[in-house]
């Protein structure tokens, strides 16, 4: 539908939190938090209007006219925002898991509730910004914005080593996104349409013809670091366990539910759309880059004693299956990677809150400390396992489609000069296996066995912690059971995404 | 030899100027006091002043700007060495001492 | 007729809609009533009774008859994974297994499980893992067969664990499902592989998902596009996948601690159903395996050495549920050996007959662990022939025909060893001799130690009737079922292993009845005691060796990922320790600084400006 307006959808986040800093309103926690959780509900029921009427013949497209009517003209650069399939998928997400994390910071967050609320929806905004924008420099310009939220988010109302973890996510994310401006700098200065100026929508720039292979790749190369920052990719993922450690519940499940995302949206809009010669050379590598990301960091979560890290690995490694299923030149992977960014999202979330839940009731992170809570919490020792199980691929759940997916289209993968491919694959079904390993150990050493006297006084779960948990399983069950609700959303858009690769 | 001596060129005004700037840098950088620092400062001043009258007197054509601006580098130093008296008695009133070695509050 | 073939799909479904109403009505407080649950489980399973035997009837009377139905569940261009029921001989064949295995052990769980918590949560566990085994057997393609092969794992950990706060359960739970996972995933590798060569090489798609019901085409179309070492390690991966879902050697240790869940749990899915779908699976695909004698030949050694070896650990065990453990794997062992020397209709009709005499010993196993308070070991029993004697007495005929002297037993051996003398195979003759003498040792060494000799502890509780009727009825089902099986028509060379067997039943009455105590073999005893050491040997290789391996993985993450973030750090710190030392605070220093720098600026562009000028005049 037209009238829906994607303007609405972006800002309306960052005008609600400017909202809590006028005067007149009351600083009681219990109004802030009801008016926040309100906004996100409203908000997600917005996004998932857009998702009713979405049309695979009919793209969103908006613009914010900030620098006139027709942008920055000599550089090109409008405030424009559009909306495909990719796009609608990632931002019903950031608004459902943003709305679960309003949700679940009423028992996290004990200090300036303000505050917390204001820069939670403002990282709404950039994380949404960076979802829809049309334009490289929008683009650029809320990856840059979710940074600020997110620092003091961590910071302030973090826990152990909160501020040095979140120094580390910044300026760690700060000089990824340096590679990233050269990148965009000079995918804008190569960009060259018919009329002969410059352009920075995603729409019109036509680099494809015009460019050698050479400085396809360099930029490339350059765009690269940055989002494999974001991604994480291997060399460049140890700001993650911290971040993710210290950082609260909520702002965890957003972290990885989302930001990681966000990574791996650029890599497809950038890497693989608009530079698709150098992406056909360079996926090879990509595709072993990805196998280690899934290795090491399977390897790694093993012998963590720290609940949250063990999440957080597990993150990587999951994201290690998405980069593998995007780096394969076909539908199946593409749709298998895209999949499995939206159940990672979600399994994620749910192993985070359990995480958060238990942090909250037994005050320790430490593995070898928690013991036996299945006596005490046996809904929540259900839906862990439940949650255990999604991370792990069992079928009827989503993670299972998208592994399934993603490995058949890798081993379909199919470049000139490299046939170590499906070897390689092969490796990378071990996460079957490494997946169990750690998630099993996790799950048996805090919920199952003989319980310690000091947790036989702890609570089970409360209501609104059941309905966020039992909403998002709900999710992934459905997606689980009739995966082809979503698949319809990407595959045109994973059409075009393969058509444009050239294979 | 004797020409030397004997015929004053603007050679030798520029040497003295050099030897009187060379005084007052050695006094300013070397001075355990401040007011030695600041009278050192004003031979620094008066270097560059004969530099600049021996320019304009040894010039081929009349030129007056070597003289004008003199004076003014008179006036200008004459000013700021009572606003630094002034400062230097303010901050002598907090620290008791005139030892330069005192005055580290920008250090690091 | 044709409402039942319609609604197959039912007889997979009800049980889940069953599961499902159960947990939610748990979850949300409201079904509380155990009888309430225990009506809609049996519900479900007569249910699927009554639509399964007509279901036989049609399909077994109109040979070659395959109703085949499907919806599309994933479909991405030409990748397509359908769902659905497929219904051939082998399909129905199991699923009247695996209900009329499942009704006898639900109404035998309602009195073992009555009086504890999980009650309701065992009901719910136990219906979603019928409806996972009816799916398994029932799916038309290979894809499908895996989805429902993971779900039977996972119901199988769930009910393992079932008694989660020990910790022995919650491990033994775990130690199943990991390797059963192992065996996932070199199934699912061999899956994909040979899915993909369908669908690139040989350029048929619509034979990705590799349908049974075209599997010969598939079987022929792999055969042709792959080298004879890539077929080979194919058939492996497939064959892997069985070997870890039917506790054969090196998957096998898993078994026998599973044996720490509820007795029904052991009775319903680890002897009768789920470890039979490995060798389903492998008969479902026996035409892809057909085409190599290595394949062929690496079931029959796999199935034999487990066979062996699981027959010895049986003969020394000392607890009862173990003993039925290792032998579950033995005669899975004889039954891949069957598959694997070519006597297919001979294996299926042996994993028929075995589903039901081994479900019927776990359940006597489990009636006599209710009488002595739980516990399993050899060393309290003795004598109960003279306490119980219908319980004796339905063990004897069980052990008779496990051990393959009488009834449906003896029939499905006969068919497995007429096959062997055509294909005159006769070392695995000689081998699968030794196994049947071993089989008829352990089995009557427990019977004659459990039940004959003097009565040594007794016990106050009483034989409840409840739990001894459905296994009179499986009972019953024994003796007769030989008689519908398929079975040879002419019985001559059966004498040798039926005196085999016998011998084996008065060694074993002379071993434990006659003689007082029986000395114990030295370095033999100790190895088969604990099972080679091989369970240790993996315990050792998982904490050290994966242990290390994983802690190397963080040593390299911290040092050298991380090294290079310190190391920035470090360097950025050195450079402003560096800078700031020239900030001495001292207004002379700057001075100088300023003085010095300006007079070598200065000093160095009048020697380049002149250098130049000199060089451009030259």
């Amino acid at each position: 539908m037209d009238n829906l307006s994607l303007n609405l959808l972006i800002f309306s986040p960052i005008a609600a939190s400017l909202l809590f800093f006028i005067p007149i309103f009351r600083d009681n926690e219990v109004i802030i938090r009801r008016f926040a959780k309100t906004f996100a509900g409203l908000h997600f029921a917005y996004a998932m209007c857009f998702c009713v009427f979405f049309n695979s013949d009919v793209s969103y497209f908006d613009e914010l006219f900030l620098f006139g009517q027709s942008g920055i003209q000599s550089l090109g650069i409008r405030t424009a925002f559009a909306m495909d399939g990719l796009s609608l998928v990632m931002v019903v997400l950031s608004s459902f898991l943003f709305f679960m994390a309003t949700i679940a910071s009423k028992t996290v967050i004990r200090k300036r509730h303000k505050l917390y609320y204001g820069l939670l929806l403002a990282l709404e905004t950039a994380v949404i910004g960076v979802f829809t924008s049309a334009d490289i420099f929008m683009f650029f310009l809320f990856w840059e914005l979710e940074l600020i939220p997110m620092y003091f988010l961590i910071s302030l109302w973090g826990s152990g080593n909160s501020q040095k973890s979140a120094m580390k996510f910044l300026l760690y994310t700060f000089m990824g996104s340096l590679f990233l401006l050269i990148g965009i700098l000079l995918l804008n200065y190569y960009s060259d349409t018919l009329n002969q100026q410059m352009t920075s929508l995603f729409a019109d720039i036509n680099v494809v013809d015009k460019l050698p292979v050479n400085i396809q790749i360099l930029i490339s190369i350059l765009l690269m670091i940055g989002f494999f920052v974001k991604l994480p990719i291997v060399p460049l993922h140890t700001w993650l366990p911290n971040a993710h450690c210290d950082a609260p519940a909520p702002i965890s499940i957003l972290l990885a539910g989302l930001l990681l995302k966000m990574g791996a949206y650029g890599f497809i809009k950038f890497n693989i759309l608009l530079l698709p010669d150098a992406f056909k050379i360079i996926a090879p590598v990509l595709i072993i880059l990805a196998v280690i990301n899934i290795i090491h960091a399977g390897l790694c979560a093993y012998n963590q004693k720290d609940i949250k890290k063990i999440i957080a690995y597990s993150s990587i490694s999951n994201m290690g299956i998405v980069m593998l299923g995007l780096c394969t030149n076909n539908e199946q992977g593409a749709v298998g990677g895209i999949f499995h960014m939206v159940s990672h999202g979600l399994i994620c979330a749910g192993l985070f809150m359990i995480v958060g839940i238990i942090y909250g009731r037994t005050k320790t992170r430490d593995i070898n400390a928690i013991s036996g809570l299945a006596s005490v919490m046996p809904n929540l020792a259900i839906l862990s396992v439940l949650f255990s199980f999604a991370a792990v691929g069992v079928p009827l759940l989503m993670g299972f489609v998208s592994e399934f997916l993603t490995f058949w289209g890798a081993f379909n993968a199919q470049y000139e000069t490299v046939i170590y491919i499906p070897l390689v694959v092969l490796c990378a079904l071990s996460v079957l296996i490494l997946s169990t390993a750690y998630m099993f150990k996790f799950l048996h050493k805090t919920f199952f066995g003989i319980i310690d006297d000091s947790w036989s006084i702890l609570k089970d779960i409360s209501a609104h912690e059941f309905i966020i948990l039992t909403s998002i399983m709900g999710v992934i069950i459905f997606f689980g059971i009739h995966p082809m609700s979503l698949v319809d959303i990407i595959k045109p858009f994973v059409d075009i995404m393969i058509e444009s690769a050239g294979i | 030899m004797a020409n030397l001596i004997f015929n004053i060129t603007l050679y030798h005004y520029l040497i003295l100027a050099l030897l009187l700037f060379a005084i007052g840098l050695a006094g300013v950088i070397l001075s355990k006091n401040i007011l030695k620092v600041l009278i050192s400062a004003e031979f620094l001043l008066s270097a560059v002043n004969i530099n600049f009258v021996a320019f304009a007197f040894f010039a081929d054509n009349v030129n007056l700007t070597g003289f004008i601006f003199s004076i003014f580098t008179v006036a200008v130093g004459a000013v700021e060495l009572a606003v630094a008296v002034a400062i230097f008695y303010l901050m002598y009133k907090n620290k008791k001492s005139v030892d330069i070695n005192e005055y580290k509050e920008l250090k690091g | 007729m044709e409402f039942f073939i319609q609604n197959a799909s039912l007889i997979i479904l009800f049980p889940l809609w069953i599961s499902v109403l159960i947990f939610i009505g748990k979850f949300a407080g409201v079904l509380k009533s155990k009888k309430i649950v225990f009506g809609l489980t049996l519900l479900s399973s007569i249910f699927g009774l009554i639509f399964s035997i007509p279901l036989f009837a049609l399909i077994a009377a109109s040979s070659g008859y395959v109703y085949e139905n499907t919806f599309n569940f994933l479909c991405v261009n030409d990748f397509s994974m359908e769902l659905g029921i497929l219904l051939d001989l082998t399909s129905v064949f199991m699923l009247l297994i695996v209900y009329a295995v499942t009704l006898p052990v639900q109404i035998y769980s309602y009195s073992y499980m009555k009086n504890d918590d999980g009650f309701i949560r065992f009901f719910a566990l136990m219906n979603f893992f019928t409806f996972a085994m009816c799916g398994l057997v029932s799916s038309p393609t290979l894809f499908q067969t895996y989805i429902f092969w993971e779900l039977v794992g996972t119901s199988s950990y769930l009910l393992i664990s079932f008694w989660y706060k020990k910790t022995a359960a919650a491990n033994a739970g775990k130690k199943a499902f990991v390797m059963n996972r192992i065996g996932d995933c070199c199934l699912l590798a061999g899956i994909i592989i040979s899915s993909v060569i369908l669908f690139n090489f040989a350029g048929l798609p619509d034979l990705a998902d590799i349908p049974y019901s075209s599997i010969d085409r598939v079987a022929a179309c792999l055969f042709t596009y792959t080298s004879e070492p890539i077929f080979i390690i194919l058939c492996i991966l497939l064959i892997f996948g069985s070997i870890a879902k039917s506790a054969q050697f090196p998957l096998h240790t898993w078994l026998a601690d599973a044996m720490e869940g509820p007795t029904p749990v052991s009775a319903l899915i680890h002897s009768a159903t789920m470890v039979a779908a490995g060798v389903f699976l492998i008969s479902r695909l026996y035409p892809i395996y057909y085409q190599s004698v290595f394949v062929m030949n690496f079931i029959l050694a796999i199935g034999l050495f487990t066979a062996v070896i699981t027959a010895i650990f049986a003969i020394v065990c000392k607890d009862i549920k173990r003993i039925l453990a290792y032998s579950t794997s033995s005669q899975l062992g004889i039954m891949f050996m069957a598959l694997g020397s070519g006597a297919l209709t001979g294996g299926m009709v042996y994993l028929a007959s075995h589903a039901f005499i081994k479900s019927m010993l776990f359940l006597c196993a489990g009636i006599i662990m209710t009488l002595y308070a739980g516990k399993t070991s050899l060393e309290i029993f003795g004598g109960l022939r003279r306490k119980i004697p219908v319980l004796a007495f339905v063990f004897l005929i069980g052990a008779f025909a496990l051990s393959g002297i009488l009834f449906s037993g003896f029939s499905a051996k006969t068919l497995i060893f007429h096959h062997l003398l055509e294909t005159h195979s006769y070392y695995i003759i000689a081998v699968l001799l030794i196994i049947s003498f071993m089989t008829s040792f352990y089995i009557f060494r427990m019977y004659f130690i459990v039940f004959e000799s003097s009565l040594k502890n007794d016990t106050s509780k009483n034989l409840s009737y409840a739990m001894l009727i459905p296994v009179i009825v499986i009972c019953f089902v024994v003796l007769v079922l030989g008689f519908f099986l398929p079975r040879m028509a002419e019985i001559k060379f059966e004498i040798i292993p039926v005196s085999v067997e016998l011998c084996a039943v008065i060694f074993a009455y002379i071993c434990y009845v006659k003689i007082p105590k029986l000395p114990k073999i030295p370095v033999l005893y100790n190895l088969a005691y604990n099972g080679f050491y091989i369970d240790d040997i993996y315990t050792f290789a998982v904490k050290h060796i994966y242990g290390n391996l994983c802690s190397f993985a963080n040593y390299v993450d911290d040092v050298v990922f991380d090294g290079v973030v310190v190391l920035t750090v470090f360097l950025a710190k050195l450079n402003s320790w560096f800078s700031s030392k020239f900030q001495t605070g001292l207004v002379q220093s700057y001075i100088c600084y300023s003085v010095v720098i300006i007079a070598m600026l200065l000093t160095g562009f009048c020697l380049i400006y002149s250098l130049v000028a000199y060089f451009a005049e030259v």
